[in-house]
């Protein structure tokens, strides 16, 4: 079994960042949310049937086949390409759910690089960044019930 | 070792053993996650620490499933197993279902890529207008004439007709009663295209067109058409049609969108009737129709094979469901279409035969000794019975048949009372009820009898 599995990361992700929240240490609480809706997103594309290497991870971003999104990136990224990722997931299965998380612009000031700013100058979008990563949550245990994620 | 396969008529009916056999503790209610390939997992609403024997005699006994036990996760799922489980174990797409011939009713979340809104039943409302929907499980059995017949004497009589068309895949409603110079701007799939965007709004206003069948009569006969009047796109559209839509803070279904469009049609209008004319077959624009937005459903049917094998496939689905058939029951009306010139007492008992056969079997509760009133059965002559037909009678000057012409004098009012006169009449009885009131709670005294009404 390939070690990578992007929809059990993201449910562990988002249950720390509530752990987090809910003890007042919101930096890192935002940054957990953000990994917790790439990895969701990734869970889907790869059930999609995005190109994958042997540990599960998306394929690097170079060669990759005419029409493929790039997505070895961070949420704020992904949500940037976001139009593009959802033509990639077209047809009955895709549509359905990229239809499910219509905030993900909410990313748009989410950074990784958050990890090394003082507190202070994170932005305080904690709850934006929530609302997203919840959205992508509910996403994934959609896709799971239908059997397309696993 | 038995390595024989197990098909997917058999996983039911063996997950209803499972479940009886386990012996699951009286705080846990299991519930039967079916995915869309119809492989199953029975989830306990506990975390996986605090359930382990329990879980790992449940694996055991789900390898019977063969190919159709989840095997991503043993076929057992658990609280932590999900992102959000409040809203797998208390969703509101949780449905009973009773197998034939066995006392264990299981609750299922059933996933599927088309057909779940057969089991998504309307919220009764006073506040809704009446809404008839046409619908045949075949086509080609006169729905569409029917209905427009229907529209032109509900216009003659005083009545404000909205008609709406959702038999996308088949425009032709707009055809029978529109020239197609008449048609508005835009259709239901412009609309749906429009409101993807954000912009449904900006071409509500332009989708209505008035039939010149309602020149003369004293109401119009307002359309709400597939398409509009550019033909050019209209697959390119309609591919895009039944998408789901991000709103605010989810996605809306194809279905939710579909009743969001009928409900501001219904405000822009203010119709008295909607006549709906839905795609004929098993279809989810058919399940919208029926279970989403009817008052009261026709159903058209010939006395063929196909049509009653039909119609017992989707009853059939509904009384597996009896929590849904008892919303949809009560809205159901037969409608015996193209009812044959020749021998007509022979033909129209063999109908009604059937009729009562199919509804007996399916959707009629058995009568328990002692049973009070409140059963939902009927005698076979019962003619307030949603078994008894109403019908269209046979004339083949109908079957080409072009609504337009009528303006031309080219029917006569008795040649077309002759054909649709029962049909008109029962349709009177169920204007004169509120729109989610039973049609045959009240005997339908005023009308002729089954043999009076033979012409």
């Amino acid at each position: 079994m390939p070690p990578v599995n992007f929809r059990l990361s993201a449910i562990r992700h988002w249950k720390d960042a509530i752990l987090l929240e809910s003890n007042t240490r919101t930096a890192n609480a935002g940054q957990l949310y953000g990994f917790c809706a790439e990895c969701g997103i990734k869970a889907l594309l790869i059930a999609l049937g995005y190109p994958h290497d042997s540990e599960g991870s998306p394929k690097k971003n170079t060669n990759l086949p005419p029409g493929t999104p790039k997505i070895r990136e961070h949420i704020h990224k992904l949500a940037q390409n976001i139009v593009r990722i959802q033509s990639y997931a077209t047809g009955r299965n895709g549509a359905k759910y990229t239809a499910m998380f219509p905030n993900i612009g909410n990313f748009s000031d989410w950074l990784p690089d958050h990890r090394y700013y003082d507190e202070t100058a994170i932005p305080t979008s904690l709850n934006n960044w929530k609302t997203a990563a919840d959205e992508v949550g509910k996403m994934i245990d959609q896709a799971f019930l239908d059997g397309k994620i696993k | 070792m038995n390595n024989r396969p197990v098909f997917f008529n058999k996983v039911l009916p063996k997950v209803v053993d499972i479940i009886s056999q386990q012996g699951f503790p009286a705080h846990i209610k299991p519930l039967v996650i079916r995915d869309i390939h119809g492989r199953i997992a029975i989830a306990i609403d506990e975390n996986r620490s605090k359930c382990s024997a329990l879980i790992s005699s449940l694996e055991k006994a789900m390898l019977g499933l063969g190919e159709y036990c989840n095997k991503t996760t043993g076929g057992v799922l658990c609280r932590d197993d999900f992102f959000g489980a409040d809203s797998v174990f208390k969703s509101t797409e949780i449905v009973q279902w009773r197998l034939p011939d066995s006392n264990t009713a299981i609750r299922v979340l059933d996933r599927q890529v088309t057909g779940q809104d057969w089991l998504i039943p309307q919220a009764a409302s006073d506040s809704l207008p009446t809404r008839l929907v046409f619908f045949g499980v075949k086509g080609g059995v006169g729905r569409s004439t029917a209905l427009a017949m229907l529209a032109r004497k509900l216009a003659n009589s005083g009545k404000k007709v909205l008609l709406i068309d959702l038999d996308l895949e088949s425009p032709g409603l707009s055809g029978l009663l529109l020239p197609p110079e008449r048609l508005a701007d835009f259709g239901i799939v412009d609309w749906l295209i429009e409101d993807a965007v954000g912009q449904g709004d900006d071409v509500l206003d332009r989708m209505i067109s008035v039939s010149p069948l309602s020149e003369t009569t004293p109401k119009e006969i307002r359309i709400a058409a597939a398409m509009g009047n550019s033909d050019l796109y209209y697959l390119d559209k309609l591919s895009r049609a039944y998408a789901d839509v991000a709103v605010e803070s989810a996605a809306e279904s194809f279905t939710k969108r579909i009743r969001r469009l009928v409900e501001k049609l219904e405000e822009i209008e203010k119709p008295d009737v909607v006549l709906i004319d839905s795609r004929a077959g098993l279809h989810d624009l058919a399940a919208v129709s029926i279970v989403g937005l009817a008052s009261t459903a026709f159903l058209f049917a010939t006395d063929t094979p196909q049509s009653w094998q039909g119609y017992k496939l989707l009853f059939s689905h509904w009384q597996l469901h009896p929590e849904i058939a008892v919303k949809v029951r009560d809205r159901l009306a037969i409608v015996q279409a193209l009812f044959p010139e020749k021998d007509q007492t022979k033909r129209a008992t063999a109908f009604l035969e059937r009729s009562y056969k199919l509804f007996s079997e399916t959707l009629y509760e058995e009568i328990p000794p002692g049973a009070n009133e409140d059963v939902f059965n009927f005698d076979l002559d019962d003619e307030s019975a949603p078994h008894y037909p109403m019908r269209i009678n046979w004339n083949n000057r109908f079957q080409e048949f072009d609504p337009l012409v009528l303006d031309k004098g080219l029917f006569s009012d008795s040649e077309i009372e002759a054909s649709f006169g029962n049909f008109f009449r029962e349709h009177c009885n169920v204007l004169r009820k509120k729109s989610n009131e039973p049609i045959y709670f009240s005997k339908r005294r005023n009308t002729p009898s089954f043999e009076r009404g033979i012409a």
